[in-house]
């Protein structure tokens, strides 16, 4: 048993009897108590009801039952994604020991495909951090260097994924939640379309720009949960538009009649010379499996960059105004301030960013991918940087710092587009290089086959850190 | 509808206005990027976002 197996490996191994959703179950616990917890991946675990329910998929194939196609999968969670009875910090103080009374729609998808829920997975304090850090919980710890950042805000997500503790987790993506975490870890991040993946039984933090979506070794277990989680839920009316997709079918590993674009200008800024040698060859190797590269520009972003701000900014000062008010002392400083800004922007200009919002996008789309299918981005600019370098020095220096690695995924989500993050290289001291690429509204089926495509000719996804099992 | 009206001014609780002391520089250069593009037309859809992802959801999306 291979504790670096993916979604797609394990569920198929159980399917053939190869092994049990008990014995996958009690590894990926181990795991998660081992390296899980010295790389502060772990919120809780709730090993009794996992082995419940793998017990249960395995006495399912004992008795010839049909296995869904994430059977025996041990899976974990970001700590804001609701299971009904079991209790969802949300990565804070303010709602320590809060008990939800509903389970998340994406949790019961995934239990009735069979998954393995181990428990939850820090996280940084509600959804509000890039790098991972959490004043009431401790920072996360890069699985490939505990000195550097291991992204955020879905932190745990992507330690216990780029440990291979998990195949793969559940994290949310608000202003690049999940991509941060997927780059900084060296995993597959898969950011949906707004209203692909329904919101219903997760902690808000910006109702219009959250999503939820996958963190996983490779496209195809991104693809494969994605087939199990996404699509229109009643409980969720932003789902209404979500087309019927089909995202593990459309893997073909091939990539001709397609045409990516490279934007110009805004996405060249603050990039390191080790990041754009990675995305050089990555671009290489696309062309070579069949897409065509083409130039573009990208339209001055101040403004969707604001709009996304000021968007996250008032939705969740709307949901925390009590908490503000009554237990101020309770929110880690940078939280807070990030926070409360929003009260102080006029009713005005919050409707103007959402009234905005489709003009915006559609300009992003004709400037940046214009002919093209979709648009390379880097990921981060710059190297996976250290704790200290996101928390020492003045404020102005980690704004500064925070402001770069957010500087490519923020306004994304205020565009509502589909993204995808998986690595293409390695920094001088060894932490993943990530690129991003994005593409229009419902194109995350194109985007899981161009990185399945990648995947398929190139090793940086099956690059493991030591700390994971052999 | 060339220059945009003065804003609406936002409630006096005790958390905005601490908001507003605090982070003054910051609400200030949000206001300033979009103050940079032309005032929204009268007749703006407020759900204009969502017509977007509509019109992109089949034939354009999902290739």
């Amino acid at each position: 048993m291979s504790g670096a197996r993916g979604v797609v490996a394990i569920a198929e191994a159980v399917r053939r009897g190869e092994t049990t959703a008990e014995a996958e179950t009690t590894a990926a616990l181990d795991r998660l108590e081992g390296a899980g917890r010295a790389f502060n991946a772990v919120a809780a675990l709730t090993p009794e009801a996992a082995l419940e329910q793998a017990r249960a998929v395995d006495r399912a194939r004992a008795s010839g039952q049909p296995l869904g196609p994430l059977a025996g999968v041990p899976m974990a969670h970001k700590d804001l994604v609701y299971r009904a009875g079991r209790a969802c910090d949300c990565g804070s103080r303010i709602r320590a020991g809060f008990v939800p009374e509903v389970t998340s729609t994406a949790l019961a998808r995934l239990d009735a495909a069979g998954a393995v829920d181990l428990g939850t997975l820090h996280m940084a304090e509600f959804a509000m951090s890039p790098t991972g850090f959490n004043a009431h919980h401790g920072h996360g710890r890069n699985p490939w260097n505990p000195a550097h950042v291991c992204g955020g805000s879905s932190s745990g997500s992507g330690i216990a994924v780029g440990a291979r503790a998990v195949p793969a987790a559940l994290g949310t993506d608000t202003g690049g939640s999940i991509r941060h975490p997927a780059a900084a870890c060296g995993v597959t991040g898969l950011k949906p379309t707004h209203g692909a993946v329904s919101l219903a039984g997760v902690m808000p933090l910006s109702a219009t720009l959250d999503t939820v979506g996958p963190l996983a070794l490779s496209a195809r277990d991104a693809a494969r949960i994605m087939d199990v989680i996404a699509g229109e839920d009643r409980a969720d009316p932003t789902t209404a538009w979500a087309p019927p997709m089909a995202h593990e079918a459309t893997l073909t590993g091939t990539l001709g009649g397609l045409t990516l674009a490279r934007p110009r200008g805004y996405y060249d800024g603050d990039v390191d010379a080790a990041v754009e040698g990675a995305l050089e060859e990555a671009r290489a190797t696309l062309a070579g499996l069949g897409a065509q590269i083409v130039e573009t520009r990208a339209p001055d972003m101040a403004a969707p960059n604001a709009f996304a701000h000021l968007v996250i900014a008032v939705e969740a000062a709307t949901l925390h105004r009590r908490w503000l008010e009554e237990r101020p002392e309770d929110y880690a400083d940078q939280v807070r301030a990030r926070i409360e800004a929003g009260l102080a922007y006029p009713a005005t200009r919050y409707a103007e960013a959402l009234m905005r919002r489709g003009t915006v996008a559609a300009e992003w789309i004709d400037a940046v991918l214009g002919p093209a299918d979709a648009a390379i981005l880097p990921a981060f600019p710059v190297p996976v940087p250290t704790i200290a370098a996101t928390t020492e020095g003045g404020p102005e220096a980690v704004a500064a710092i925070i402001g770069t690695l957010t500087r490519n995924t923020r306004a994304i989500n205020y565009l509502g587009l589909p993204a995808v993050v998986f690595p293409v290289g390695a920094s001088r001291d060894g932490l993943p290089i990530a690129c991003q690429i994005v593409g229009r509204p419902w194109a995350e089926p194109l985007l899981l086959r161009i990185a399945d495509a990648f995947q398929r000719v190139t090793a940086f996804h099956a690059a493991a850190p030591e700390v994971a099992p052999a | 509808m060339t220059e945009r009206l003065p804003d609406p001014p936002p409630d006096d609780s005790p958390a905005t206005a601490r908001a507003r002391a605090r982070h003054g520089a910051l609400i200030s250069a949000t206001m300033a990027a979009i103050d940079a593009l032309p005032p929204l037309p009268p007749d703006a859809p407020l759900r204009s976002f969502e017509v977007l992802k509509a019109m992109r959801s089949r034939e354009e999306g999902g290739r």
